[in-house]
């Protein structure tokens, strides 16, 4: 990481004269509850720049004072073999000016734990050691001794139990008397063997300080970078063999070696050892047994997947109608009705209203499921289960050339691909990661399920449930091949070896749950509200306004933008058996490029010729009240329905009654009326396995960028369009085949060309990647 | 300072070992990053391991220091060990 890059992470972090902390330690062990515990409600997560590695910083009040508080990525290490993570770890750590750094380290696993402790003491910032989960340790016989280790370590140790807040007023005590007198870390200082040749090659490194060189010198040394230049290169040749020669053994072993002998020496003298066995280890270990079993490890997971999903969905759908109504009443009718007490023009209010309050209105409805799907993740996460969840599932995935834990995001992209794209950053792997994230846009999401539902009820009747069971498979199937696709050609490799620590089961905290859960659903509202207020207002204009003899004015749907668009593209969408006079359904895909909810409203505003007159009716004169009390209604009415729903969670059973079923799409019966005359059953589902597979919803893109950036953004678009497109047409093509065989034979063979095409370009990406990686390397040699 | 224990008897695969059998580790093959990976989870030689679980066709879950580690069955084969006589089971507990 770039010294630009570091210094923008620190001036991040210093707000006014506010004294920074950083709190810095192994993934599982507590780091995040303490981070919570001194900060509370007061967080703000974001990115670091430039990485996808998750920013947590917040406010704490202590003895009277505000301070930063800086949660860093949980690593094993500082010194290297651990992704982008601990790049920004100790990037931030030997380059910002964090006023305390604390350091939290699991009691029951002190010896480890001490390895980075004295990764950290060499950066020579102010350190305070936090022995955390001293309850459990002693649950297992052992006998913290906090003094040992302060006294062995030359820095303050608190004995802490974060999770109920035992030890938290030492805590604080400590805090502030380490920022009134900062505590001097000595870095190590090893025997000369080592010490001397580290001493000389620093004198060769760039860096603007004594730490700073000592501590690229390390990494050096123990093989974990690789030098810059080839002076670096021979000073550091030069030190190995010194080192070598002196200690009789490979210079990255005796520097590792001697690391891992203070960890060990440190340990004892911080840990006494009782005689009493605990059994909080043995719960974990009956769990484990059946869980990892090879037998039920995969159908286990699968079970508590579809947990997670059905009650995410049936529960967040007892809400749905509540926030939908309620966000609806205040966005639209409310705010519609201010504007227009006001005075205001009425375009002016209909654009408001309508537009953004109707975007906004959107992303509202969906806060019930995604909410409590960030939840059960949280959930998942934080009692252990997720890291027996990817090792459970490893042997399956890897053979896709996926991590284990990549079906987690798929399960929730059934319910909403924003969360899943978000969610695939448990997978550590970067390149298993953006895999799993490419994959994401091909889960039927809730959203979709309307589209289908009003298609199925049209044309599919009888087998309207096998219909869209069959299109929910093809989204898996379609998202494995493109992993299997992308993984062998463009960003070739293996998946990671499996190698992951599991944590002990612990009973979650609500707490830590719901503030996990509530900063990801604000990540969601902000970034995906913005995004939708904007394009509701460009799909609120487009249908309303159009070209006529005297310029751009407002006009019916029929001679809108929108219609006059949709007609433009309609021979597009010729092959996969859309006729010219069927350009709503153009229309509805136009408008589904950004929100998948909205393709059956714009198709029920174009097929009613529905005008703006009525809804200004609406801002005149609400019923604000009446529709609040509606809403709350919903709740026990949905409350009673999800009892029906528990076997049935994409409502198939709809499909028994036809009225169910066009309540379920949403669609009116003009809409459906519409859709019979437009399409043949062939054409339809074609429709539907383009509605499946092109770009998801404007939301996902950007949660796309903001996960894999612009460039793997707009592939994931194209690819979208253009597979949809070509699957599409090679379904109605062939259905159709017997008609015009010659031309049928034409598009099919251009479709799979194409596909050919899109292969070999991939390949070529691939080969160059791999060609460039070979070319830096070897300059690095020379 | 940890004692190396690579002075007695052939060094063994983990997949070799039982469930509930202890080991020192003595060596770990594979390539450096997978090495480094696993040292800094606390597999590296001369380190005592327990086996909780497999080794199956998934791989095996192992006790070192305090906390369990999961590996893949193509991590296993790469761990080699020094087989322990049954007292070790003692020698863990008082620890």
């Amino acid at each position: 990481m770039s010294d630009i890059m570091a210094k923008a992470l620190a001036a991040g972090a210093r707000s006014g004269d506010m004294p920074v902390i950083a709190i810095a330690g192994n993934p599982n062990c507590g780091k995040t509850t303490l981070f919570n515990l001194l900060t509370g409600a007061r967080q703000k997560v974001g990115n670091w720049p430039g990485v996808t590695v998750e920013y947590r910083s917040g406010t704490a009040r202590i003895d009277g004072r505000k301070m930063s508080v800086v949660d860093l990525p949980g690593v094993y290490s500082l010194l290297g073999g651990g992704g982008a993570d601990q790049d920004v770890a100790r990037s931030y750590l030997l380059h910002s000016d964090a006023d305390l750094v604390i350091n939290i380290v699991d009691a029951a696993n002190l010896e480890r734990h001490l390895s980075m402790t004295f990764e950290l003491m060499q950066t020579g910032k102010p350190l305070v050691v936090v022995m955390n989960m001293v309850d459990e340790a002693e649950a297992m016989g052992l006998l913290p001794n906090p003094e040992g280790l302060a006294e062995a370590l030359g820095v303050p140790v608190v004995p802490m139990v974060a999770r109920t807040g035992r030890g938290f007023g030492q805590l604080v005590e400590t805090i502030v008397a380490a920022l009134r007198e900062p505590p001097v870390v000595h870095t190590h200082v090893f025997e000369p063997a080592i010490e001397n040749p580290l001493r000389n090659l620093r004198a060769h490194l760039p860096g603007e300080s004594y730490v700073q060189k000592r501590f690229e010198a390390l990494r050096l040394i123990e093989d974990v970078t690789e030098p810059q230049t080839s002076e670096i290169a021979n000073a550091v040749a030069e030190a190995a063999a010194s080192i070598r020669a002196m200690t009789g053994e490979a210079a990255a072993d005796a520097v590792a070696g001697h690391r891992f002998g203070w960890a060990h020496d440190t340990a004892r003298r911080g840990m006494g050892f009782g005689d009493r066995k605990g059994a909080g280890r043995h719960m974990t270990d009956v769990i484990d047994r059946v869980v990892l079993s090879d037998w039920l490890g995969v159908p286990i997971f699968l079970a508590v997947l579809y947990a997670v999903f059905v009650v995410s969905f049936s529960g967040g759908n007892i809400f749905l109608d509540l926030f939908d109504q309620v966000s609806a009443t205040l966005l639209i009718d409310g705010v519609g009705h201010l504007l227009h007490v006001l005075g205001l023009p009425d375009w002016l209010v209909a654009v408001t209203a309508g537009g953004v309050g109707g975007g906004l209105n959107l992303v509202f409805t969906f806060v019930p499921p995604i909410g409590l799907t960030f939840v059960f993740l949280a959930l998942l996460e934080d009692s252990g289960y997720m890291a027996r969840a990817a090792y459970a599932m490893d042997r399956l995935m890897r053979k896709m050339g996926l991590p284990g834990n990549a079906l987690v995001p798929m399960i929730v992209g059934f319910g909403c691909n924003v969360p899943a794209i978000m969610g695939s950053r448990i997978i550590e792997d970067p390149r298993g990661r953006l895999l799993t994230v490419l994959m994401q846009p091909f889960m039927s999401c809730s959203a979709r399920l309307t589209i289908y539902m009003a298609f199925a009820v049209v044309f599919f009747r009888e087998s309207g449930g096998q219909v869209v069971f069959a299109l929910y498979v093809l989204g898996i199937v379609v998202a494995f091949l493109t992993a299997l696709l992308i993984g062998r050609t463009a960003v070739r490799g293996e998946a990671m070896p499996f190698v992951m620590e599991l944590p002990p089961y612990r009973l979650p905290s609500l707490r830590s749950v719901l503030l996990q859960a509530w900063q990801r659903l604000k990540v969601f509202l902000m970034r995906v509200g913005r995004v939708i207020a904007a394009i509701g207002i460009v799909l609120f204009i487009l249908p309303g306004i159009g070209w006529t003899g005297s310029g751009i004015a407002t006009t019916d749907i029929e001679h809108s933008f929108l219609a006059e668009g949709s007609k433009a593209l309609t021979p597009l969408f010729t092959p996969m058996g859309i006729e010219k006079d069927n350009w709503p359904a153009v229309s509805g895909l136009i408008a589904g490029a950004a929100a998948k909810e909205i393709v059956i409203g714009a198709l029920n505003g174009i097929y009613q010729r529905q005008d703006s007159a009525d809804q200004m009716a609406r801002y005149r004169d609400p019923d604000l009240l009446g529709q609040l009390v509606a809403a709350l209604q919903t709740v026990p009415d949905n409350a009673v329905a999800l009892v029906t729903t528990f076997g049935d969670p994409l409502g198939l059973a709809a499909f028994e009654s036809s009225e169910a079923a066009t309540e379920a799409s949403g669609a009116s019966n003009a809409t459906l009326k519409a859709i019979a005359e437009g399409f043949t059953p062939l054409s339809a589902f074609a429709y539907l396995v383009f509605v499946l597979l092109y770009v998801p919803c404007a939301a996902a893109m950007g949660a796309l960028k903001r996960e894999v950036g612009w460039g793997w953004m707009g592939f994931s678009v194209a690819y979208g369009v253009g597979l949809g497109w070509g699957a599409a047409t090679l379904i109605y093509q062939t259905g159709t085949f017997a008609a015009h065989p010659q031309s049928s034979a034409l598009w099919i063979a251009g479709v799979l060309g194409a596909f050919g095409l899109l292969i070999v370009g991939l390949r070529l990406i691939g080969d160059r990647t791999v060609a460039r990686a070979r070319l830096r390397l070897a300059e690095q040699r020379t | 300072m940890y004692e190396r224990r690579d002075d007695f008897l052939d060094p063994f695969s983990l997949v070799g070992l039982r469930t509930g059998e202890s080991a020192h580790v003595s060596e770990v093959a594979g390539g450096r990053a997978m090495v480094q990976r696993l040292a800094m989870l606390g597999i590296r030689p001369g380190v005592l391991v327990t086996l909780l679980h497999g080794p199956g066709r998934r791989g095996a879950v192992l006790r070192v220091g305090g906390a369990r580690v999961a590996l893949g069955r193509g991590v296993i084969e790469h761990i080699k060990i020094v087989p322990q006589a049954r007292s070790t089971v003692q020698e863990m507990a008082a620890q």
